[in-house]
């Protein structure tokens, strides 16, 4: 079994132990530890509620460098489909593949290559397969782990296609294979990732066996090198091979996959609160004539991720004006290798995370059920968070699983010091 | 004989009150979901729960839902202060409905609530006094 590993953690040198982030966690995966805040990675699905919730920058993103590039013979960057919508409006799209290039890549490979493949098999699967509606967009590795955490029943409504950067990975690699002779351990493909749920889906993917990007670098990290390297260029240069694709780019944004694959029926919801609150519905059969939820975990979409740089509704102003200003984009090497590509489903079976149950046996489940309920009457019921966990049921269940005490409850600590000064003024 | 080891949860369902409506049934939901009970039987039990909250919004002055879950069987219950049925025969049609303009705007009241309940239950009864209130209780066998 692969180990449950996660990109967020959390730095001890700037945790104050406020519990933000623990009460912002969809999952209840964060405890305060001695003024610490702990992660539980069989719970984390890597939201970046913690981090977007933190005052004090204290959630680090483990994640790869640009030192990595020359551990590779050859080197093929993917941005996000985001990345372009991080500059003004009115900057030029082949530029910015140059400047990706002078990062010290030598092939620039868009995601927005694979959103040509997937937006009609979407269509086409929602109209064809029979799939339980309605359908959830498999895009977001986050909002995937929310539903194999906390929506076990609704892991059959998963699209079965990969997200386009899987996708487009696995074509650049064969596309450098099959034309540059080269083999796979040569090939180092980077991918620029808005959030870290996908920095986590390459050491621990989802849905497929081994993931075809070897390194997660934070798009915020290459940030300024990019600007730098733009402002220097002259106003009439061209750059050959301009796949950035302007016209795919609403894809990073909330309603992009709908908008693109031509399906009417959805339903857009993002930030993963809101998605909880629909897959709740989803749940109850209320929302079964819906044909598909695009669901994403960071507000306004991958525009929203935590590790770009611009608003989220400041990068959606920047997409239209892209999509305006640019000419429409190509690859030159696309036609003859990757007509034939058709590696664009999961391959691996998604399996739910049993990690919020009780116990294995019922019986005994029923049981810790009832102390939690009788632990749970004795509390106050404030959520204030004091003791470490993220409301007073959390609190219960922790003691009754044997990993806190009822003496962490701030206001039982008190209540136990007036008992004992009673008994001494006795 | 060792007594038999019971979790119960109480709840009580205002009239009227769509905003919170469902924070009953969902709390249910998770309950059954942390002991561990497969899917299809938390999604029955969800679907009853929740049919059950709406009929007291709906229909009723306001009343109790009980949960008792027990080794061998998850029983939903609720009882209400009125007005109750006045033909019970006719509110377990499919498609009868007595619903106000109110509720079938928000989406409600498409006479498939207590039919979708007794699908959903493996025991299923009712009683009512018109002009007194309601009692139903579900119930779903565990294994």
């Amino acid at each position: 079994m692969r180990k449950d590993v996660h990109a967020v953690k959390v730095r001890a040198d700037r945790c104050t132990g406020c519990t933000r982030c623990m009460q912002s966690c969809p999952t209840e995966a964060i405890r305060v530890k001695a003024g610490l805040a702990v992660i539980n990675a069989a719970r984390c699905i890597d939201c970046s509620q913690c981090i977007e919730s933190c005052p004090y920058d204290a959630h680090s993103v483990i994640s790869g460098s640009l030192d990595e590039i020359k551990k590779y013979k050859y080197t093929i960057v993917i941005p996000a489909i985001t990345f372009a919508s991080q500059f003004p409006g009115d900057v030029k799209i082949d530029k910015l593949c140059f400047a990706l290039r002078k990062l010290g890549f030598d092939l620039v490979f868009s995601e927005g290559l694979a959103v040509d493949y997937l937006k009609d098999r979407i269509r086409e699967i929602i109209v064809n397969e029979q799939i339980k509606k309605p359908i959830i967009s498999s895009h977001c590795p986050a909002v995937i782990r929310l539903i194999q955490t906390k929506y076990s029943s609704l892991i059959g409504h998963i699209m079965p296609t990969g997200s386009p950067v899987d996708i487009a990975a696995n074509m650049a690699r064969n596309l450098c294979k099959e034309n540059l002779g080269l083999t796979d351990s040569e090939i180092g493909v980077f991918y620029l990732s808005p959030c870290p749920a996908r920095v986590t889906n390459v050491t621990n993917p989802i849905g497929m066996q081994e993931s075809a990007i070897n390194v997660t670098i934070p798009i915020k990290d290459v940030y300024a090198e990019v600007l730098r390297t733009l402002s220097g260029m002259e106003d009439s240069f061209v750059e050959l091979g301009n796949c950035m694709k302007p016209e795919n780019l609403p894809w990073a944004e909330s309603g992009g996959q709908a908008l693109m694959s031509g399906v009417d029926n959805y339903i857009a919801v993002s930030g993963i609160h809101e998605v909880a609150k629909v897959f709740d519905r989803i749940e109850m059969g209320e929302l079964d004539d819906v044909d598909f939820i695009e669901a994403s975990s960071c507000i306004g979409g991958c525009v929203g991720g935590p590790l770009n740089i611009e608003n989220p509704f400041v990068a959606q102003r920047n997409i239209r004006k892209l999509a305006e200003n640019s000419t429409q984009g190509y690859f030159q090497m696309i036609d003859s290798v990757l007509a034939q590509f058709k590696h664009i489903y999961l391959t691996e079976e998604i399996s739910p995370r049993q990690t919020n149950i009780l116990d294995e046996d019922f019986t005994k489940a029923i049981e810790k059920m009832k102390q939690i309920e009788e632990i749970t009457s004795r509390l106050r019921g404030l959520d204030c968070g004091s003791c470490g966990a993220p409301s007073c049921r959390a609190l219960a269940e922790d003691i009754v699983q044997g990993k806190a005490r009822m003496e962490d409850c701030v206001f039982y600590k008190e209540q136990q010091h007036l008992w004992r000064l009673e008994d001494e003024s006795e | 004989m060792t007594e038999e080891i019971v979790a119960s949860f109480d709840y009580q369902i205002e009239k009227d009150d769509f905003k919170i409506a469902g924070s009953a049934s969902s709390h249910i939901k998770k309950i059954l979901k942390q002991l561990g009970l497969p899917n299809p039987l938390v999604r029955r039990a969800s679907i009853i729960a929740y049919e059950l909250e709406i009929n007291l919004v709906i229909h009723t002055v306001g009343g109790a839902m009980h949960l008792e879950v027990h080794p061998n069987c998850v029983v939903i219950s609720t009882e209400d202060m009125g007005p109750g049925i006045e033909d019970v025969d006719q509110a377990m049609t499919e498609g009868y409905s007595t619903a106000n303009d109110t509720a079938r705007e928000m989406g409600f009241g498409a006479g498939m609530g207590l039919p979708n309940i007794r699908r959903c239950s493996d025991e299923f009864s009712i009683r009512s006094t018109f002009g007194t209130g309601t009692w139903i209780r579900s119930e779903i066998h565990v294994g």
